[in-house]
């Protein structure tokens, strides 16, 4: 066997090593790229999908090329600016860090009429960001749906924001206020709604998570931030 | 052919990862991803997988070259052969397994710079035929998968109320005022049941760190 | 007496070895002990520096928790009446409180109970009195709404994660009573923490002082909010407000304290470097606050003193002759440093609204490093003089 300390074969032999493991991985990586690929991107669409509440619900199992095909049938793309103007020729899969005043808008239509419209919302909570999808109905007015699908809040207390019970809770509840005609923040509360606000004033509070006030406050401040964004473009689509 | 697959010796090279020197609970190494990736048992499942395939496999290749390893850049060439071992599994579950990728994150990639493994290649693959580094790595894949395993299930049960995602606490408990322990989903409640795993382990075994 | 005395040791041989309940012994020994002073002496802490011995300590504290007890029975009681609306009536909240809180104790010493009997037993130590002061603190630090299941779990975890893997009462690190009240906390958040558990009525929602203080909005007077809320000086003193069982209460806690005083049970220094600390604390908050500084800072620090779990703990906790410090210049420093902790927890923390629960744990992990260099000091300072003599 050749003299394994010396240089010469060292450095044969890291070459060796390198090039071998290299092309190993090269070959891994390219060769699952496209079903990496899918995977985000469905992760994106599954969520949105989610918060517009499709007439009918995608089932749990269902394949990945399936739950595109109902986005693709179901769901328009948008991109529009801080006037709330669509920009023609962009998509929300371009949209980089630098589009800093261009936001996604996502439209779902049931054949073709207008059900939902749909944008991302994400904002700092207790211990972490909170990150979400808010859909409105046609009216622009009402919310037809949210989720929440990544945060690091407490298990059992704000971390209850994934869970069903409370994202029910937006169901209905306006983010435009017919009486001042103007968007009015959409308030989780302490406790139950239902105790502290009457008539249109309901409409705008949420029941909150017991014990986890702060979480709520989270929630309320990014609904708010975001739905002043998006209002400059829903506001042109209320007919009042 | 000088010795059976499965001598005595051969099976107290697999034991001894299981029990004896059990990576987690005697040599105390992997703690790390044992607390982070075991609030379910299928995260712990995958990890446990993807931990004993590595350290196998990972044995059995830097076994079958180490006689043309130069000694001085050995260590490097342990970390390319782990890191494309780990590489390798990492892009699968991202292509196959996305939930479980996601819940993992980055602790896939840190089994990489996991001391079980580059522990194991240092003290045994740089010394022994194939076979021998292979039950060897197998031994101590499978010693950290059963504590894994062990903490996920009650993590998972007592935190969660689910098993590998089914409900196995019944709704009338729930009904009646159970309530999930919110301890088992937050890191601490690991710390605590590996704890009881090395009190329990050390009671039975008699051993005591003097 | 001679008769009893002589009725128990009588009992005494069939526990002895070779006799046929030799397994129990311990039983028998904390029956025999308890009642009658033992004839021998320990060689670990805590120590015994006067006439009494640790058993007899124990049931001082057991003694000065009295007010407390009988104050948090009444005030359980008196605001599920508050609450109801209902008519006032002194025994009749005495009623409904102690059918609240008994329980609660019964479930502590039943399950904390049987634990130690079962370590006593499989490692054949002493059974410690210390733990009827362990389950009466940890009964009176938990809301009068707990469920009782949640109760025996937490002294459960108590009593075998603070103590017994650490060998039993004398050699555990931290106070067992908070290790369970803080498992309870992080375990089963919702029912120990917010505003829905604090009085014994389902459905009825009060926020503590602590939350109200904390959910002040920036601009507004935190004191007027108190107020608003129901909340004066004078009946956060006196305990009339919702609140953990005994914790309530300033003037019982400060009843228990003069009692642990006197006797010389409590050292004065512990209680006396929580209080500086908490009141130097929360004067920094006060005095040195900017105008867009969070409400919570502009609470006037005498009224920190008696809102929420301070007073308790800083009686009853921080003076734990195990967990605390040992020497006298230790003792102020921790109980300093607990007072400052409380209250930066208190105030900047957000998710937690009290702080003397995780402070007094937090410092009971420093206790044995703080003594180490008040006794290494001590010993620099001998030396240095020895050699200055020489």
């Amino acid at each position: 066997m050749a003299n394994t300390n010396s240089t010469r074969y060292t450095f044969l032999f890291a070459v060796i090593v390198c090039v071998v493991s290299g092309v190993l991985l090269s070959a891994v990586s390219e060769g699952l790229r496209k079903q990496r690929e899918l995977n985000e991107e469905l992760e994106v669409k599954r969520n949105i999908l989610k918060a517009v509440a499709l007439k009918e619900p995608i089932p749990p199992k269902m394949k990945g090329e399936d739950i595109l095909h109902v986005y693709e049938s179901k769901i328009e793309e948008l991109v529009i600016d801080a006037q709330g103007y669509v920009v023609e020729g962009r998509t929300p899969g371009q949209l980089t860090a630098k589009d800093g005043n261009l936001y996604p808008l996502y439209i779902y239509k049931e054949d073709g009429l207008v059900m939902a419209y749909a944008f991302p919302v994400f904002g700092q909570g207790l211990w972490s960001v909170l990150y979400g999808y808010l859909a409105v109905e046609a009216d622009a007015t009402t919310i037809r749906g949210i989720t929440f699908y990544k945060h690091g809040e407490t298990p059992g207390l704000g971390g209850e924001i994934e869970k069903e019970w409370f994202q029910n809770n937006f169901k209905g509840k306006k983010i435009y206020s017919l009486q001042e005609h103007r968007a009015t923040p959409i308030i989780v509360v302490r406790g139950k709604a239902a105790n502290f606000f009457k008539g249109e004033a309901l409409e705008h509070h949420v029941d909150g998570i017991t014990a986890a006030t702060l979480t709520g406050n989270g929630v309320t401040g990014l609904l708010d931030r975001w739905i002043r964004v998006y209002d400059v473009y829903l506001s042109r689509l209320r007919k009042i | 052919m000088a010795e059976a697959l499965l001598s005595n010796k051969n099976k107290k090279i697999l034991k001894d990862g299981v029990w004896d020197t059990n990576p987690i609970t005697y040599q105390v190494l992997g703690i790390c991803s044992a607390l982070a990736v075991t609030t379910q048992l299928k995260t712990a499942l995958v990890m446990s997988f993807g931990l004993t395939f590595v350290t196998a496999m990972s044995n059995v290749v830097i076994s079958l070259i180490r006689n043309y390893i130069p000694s001085q850049i050995r260590i490097i060439v342990q970390l390319t052969v782990v890191s494309a071992l780990v590489i390798t599994i990492d892009q699968l579950l991202r292509a196959y397994m996305f939930d479980v990728s996601k819940q993992l994150s980055v602790f896939v990639g840190l089994i990489i710079t996991n001391c079980i493994v580059m522990g194991r290649l240092e003290a045994f693959a740089m010394g022994n035929p194939p076979w021998k580094s292979f039950l060897d790595g197998l031994g101590n894949g499978l010693g950290y998968s059963a504590v894994l395993v062990i903490i996920g299930i009650i993590r998972e049960i007592f935190g969660s109320g689910t098993l590998l995602g089914y409900h196995v606490i019944p709704a009338s408990f729930y009904a009646n005022g159970y309530v999930n322990n919110g301890m088992m989903v937050l890191a601490p409640g690991a710390f605590f049941l590996l704890g009881v795993i090395v009190w329990v382990q050390r009671a039975i075994s008699g051993y005591s760190e003097s | 007496m001679k008769f009893l005395e002589e009725q128990i040791k009588k009992m005494g041989k069939l526990f002895e070895k070779g006799k046929p309940l030799e397994k129990f012994y311990p039983l028998y020994e904390a029956l025999d002990t308890f009642l009658l002073t033992p004839g021998t002496t320990i060689p670990k802490a805590p120590f015994v520096r006067d006439a009494v011995d640790l058993k007899r300590v124990m049931s001082f504290v057991v003694i000065a928790l009295i007010p407390c007890l009988c104050m948090g029975i009444y005030n359980v009681g008196y605001q599920m009446e508050a609450a109801q609306g209902a008519a006032h009536s002194f025994w009749g909240a005495v009623a409904s409180g102690a059918a609240k809180v008994i329980p609660i104790i019964l479930v502590s010493y039943l399950a904390g109970g049987l634990w130690e009997v079962l370590f006593a037993v499989v490692r054949k130590h002493e059974i410690n009195e210390g733990f009827l002061v362990t389950g009466i603190l940890y009964a009176l630090i938990l809301p009068p709404t707990i469920p009782l299941w949640q109760a025996a779990v937490g002294i459960s975890f108590g009593v075998v994660f603070g103590k017994e893997i650490f060998g039993g009462t004398g050699m555990n690190v931290f106070n067992p009573a908070l290790v369970a009240r803080a498992f309870v906390f992080f375990a089963y958040p919702a029912q120990i923490s917010g505003s829905t558990v604090w009085v014994a009525l389902d459905g009825y929602t009060r926020a503590t002082p602590l939350a109200v203080a904390a959910a002040t909005p920036k601009g507004q007077s935190v004191v007027q909010a108190l107020q608003e809320a129901g909340y004066n000086f004078g009946n956060m003193f006196a305990g009339f407000i919702p609140g953990s069982i005994g914790e309530t209460s300033a003037l019982a806690c400060l009843m228990g304290l003069i009692f642990l005083l006197v006797t010389r049970v409590a050292s004065w220094r512990a209680v006396a470097g929580c209080v500086l600390g908490f009141l130097t604390m929360s004067s920094i908050f006060y005095f040195l606050r900017g105008p867009q500084k969070l409400a919570f800072f502009a609470l006037p620090p005498h009224w920190h003193l008696v809102m929420g779990g301070f007073a308790f703990g800083s009686v009853f906790m921080a003076t734990d002759p195990v967990s605390s410090s040992a020497t006298d210049a230790g003792r102020w420093i921790y109980g300093f440093l607990i007072g400052v902790l409380t209250v930066l927890i208190r105030v900047a923390n957000p998710a937690y609204p009290e702080g003397v629960m995780l402070s007094i744990l937090f410092m009971n992990a420093f206790a044995p490093l703080i003594d180490h260099f008040v006794v290494e000091n001590h010993i620099k300072r001998r030396l240095r003089l020895l050699y200055r003599k020489a």
